[in-house]
């Protein structure tokens, strides 16, 4: 009887990411692609280089998880729903030599140019029940009181 | 081959208009003003080219039936916000391999009743499911510059106050009045720094042009000179990859080398620029990618007069997109009437005294990874 119950209890659906190929759940990572030619690295993947041109595959592997903001701006009006205000920003991996645009979740008058942030992922959407995730960055613990630019 | 004329324009004023005013009546408006303007009749047009983003499917055939030119070629050309200008460099490469002599080309948008809070790449592409929307990229744009260049906020807030001031003299600007400094840095953010008066409105309009070549220009019965279109460029943007220079404006680079070669011309000549200021720093950094002010000068050079009306280089004359409105497709072909009505005297009192060469340049969309969609550079000479 107990077994019956238990096996009627759903299990929570595994979330999807927005888009296949993104990124990694678990540690959560961006994946890129690093060219087998010039060793250029791309984010998202892609099958040729965008640097040299060499065709692909290329392979494919996890970034580094931390970066430092190369420039961000605070958005106050959106459209599509989306609940203001959040802050968007390019955010660089320094050793893999990639920029990502992503939203950054810091409160709008603590960011600033050169904070050391790190990604994490996040539902961004529900879709009957299954969580979507995203990937954002956060900053990192006393980042805000260090490497501030201006 | 034929070298193309524009034997007349024409244009509604840019605005908000109701629900009464269609995309079909903007385009019609502005198609009849050019026909006019040129002293042609429905028999002398041979082909329609039609701009437009938001139109819908086929809406240059619309256009074209209530004009009466059913039955003509009509195309519609899509490049997001360089639309316009796309359409009128199909019309030139026509013009050029001697496919037809005249063409009416069109402009046009109604985007008040279907745009809300700003226009966005598609839902599909990956920056926008980061929340990226035009004004960020142009605010990410802003702050960097500032830092890069020591430039202030105040001098890339100076383009809305000239190019405001500049179309107080445009009777078919969206805006005709001035604003002042203080207003546009106490104006309601939308990205930081940016706020709604570092921004382009959302505008409904029409432009229009009837482009002939010389045997084209005879058959209309013009005897004396009209502008000539010397060129016109296109380029689409470029993956970026390692952590580059983010104001490098490489894709405006190489939409003016392209028509500078192909125009055969110093970019030093050029006397005026009808520039795509869909935000103020855009002005600033398309500028500098024209290689027509030095690398980190364009704050400096908006804030002492050098691109304001009178100075070295005038920049917008018309008002811009920031002033005179940005009805997305309609944008490349107002630029055109701007040109011509400088070029043949008829700008007023925003006049550019002696203007014989000017550039426009449009930017449209964006693809994430990208510096930009596409660009169109224009270059027309007296």
């Amino acid at each position: 009887m107990n077994a019956n119950v238990q096996s009627s209890i759903p299990k929570p659906p595994d979330p999807r990411p927005i888009r296949d190929g993104l990124f990694l759940m678990d540690p959560p990572s961006l994946l890129g692609s690093t060219c087998t030619a010039c060793g250029t690295t791309t984010f998202p993947t892609r099958e040729f280089c965008p640097a040299c041109f060499t065709d692909g595959p290329h392979p494919v592997r996890a970034l580094e998880r931390s970066g430092s903001v190369f420039s961000y701006t605070v958005v106050h009006q959106a459209p599509g729903g989306r609940r203001t205000p959040y802050v968007l920003g390019y955010v660089d991996l320094e050793l893999d030599r990639v920029r990502v645009l992503a939203q950054i979740d810091i409160a709008p008058d603590q960011i600033r140019i050169g904070a050391r942030v790190s990604l994490v992922l996040r539902e961004a959407d529900n879709v009957e029940g299954i969580p979507i995730l995203n990937y954002a960055f956060v900053p990192d613990s006393n980042s805000l009181y260090s490497e501030v630019l201006k | 081959m034929n070298p193309m004329h524009v034997a007349g324009v024409g244009m509604v004023r840019f605005g908000k208009f109701d629900a009464t005013v269609t995309f079909e009546k903007l385009a019609v408006g502005a198609a009849k003003a050019a026909l006019r303007d040129a002293g042609a009749a429905r028999s002398h047009i041979e082909a329609v080219y039609v701009g437009h983003v938001f139109g819908g499917p086929v809406a240059g055939q619309r256009v074209a039936t209530e004009l009466g030119l059913a039955g003509l070629p009509v195309s519609n050309h899509e490049n997001f916000c360089a639309s316009g200008a796309t359409a009128l460099r199909e019309a030139w490469m026509a013009i050029r391999a001697g496919m037809y002599d005249v063409i009416l080309v069109i402009g046009a948008e109604k985007m008040t009743d279907r745009v809300k809070g700003g226009v966005t790449p598609d839902p599909s592409d990956l920056d926008a499911m980061q929340g990226f929307v035009m004004t960020a990229g142009h605010a990410l744009s802003a702050r960097r510059y500032m830092l890069d260049h020591d430039a202030t906020r105040e001098q890339i807030a100076m383009v809305a106050v000239k190019n405001h001031r500049h179309s107080q003299n445009n009777p078919y600007a969206h805006y005709q009045t001035e604003v002042s400094l203080e207003q546009v840095l106490a104006a309601r953010l939308i990205a930081d720094p940016l706020g709604v008066l570092d921004c382009s409105p959302i505008s409904d309009g029409a432009a229009a042009a009837v482009v002939c070549s010389p045997a084209g220009l005879k058959r209309l019965g013009i005897g004396s000179r009209r502008p000539q279109v010397l060129g016109i460029g296109l380029v689409s943007g470029t993956l970026r990859t390692g952590l580059y220079d983010l104001n490098e404006e490489d894709v405006s680079r190489r939409a003016g080398e392209q028509v500078y070669a192909m125009a055969n011309i110093d970019p030093h000549d050029i006397d005026f620029v009808e520039m795509h200021d869909c935000f103020t720093i855009a002005e600033i950094v398309r500028m500098e990618g024209l290689g027509l002010i030095p690398r980190g000068e364009g704050g400096r050079w908006t804030e002492i007069g050098h691109t304001s009306l009178g100075g070295k280089l005038p920049v917008n004359p018309s008002g811009g997109l920031l002033s005179r409105g940005h009805p997305v497709g309609a944008t490349g072909m107002a630029q055109l009437c701007e040109m011509y009505w400088q070029l043949t005297d008829q700008a007023g009192k925003r006049q550019v005294d002696g203007a014989k060469l000017a550039l426009s340049y449009c930017k449209g969309g964006t693809v994430s990874g990208t510096d930009g969609a596409s660009v169109t550079t224009v270059v027309v000479a007296r």
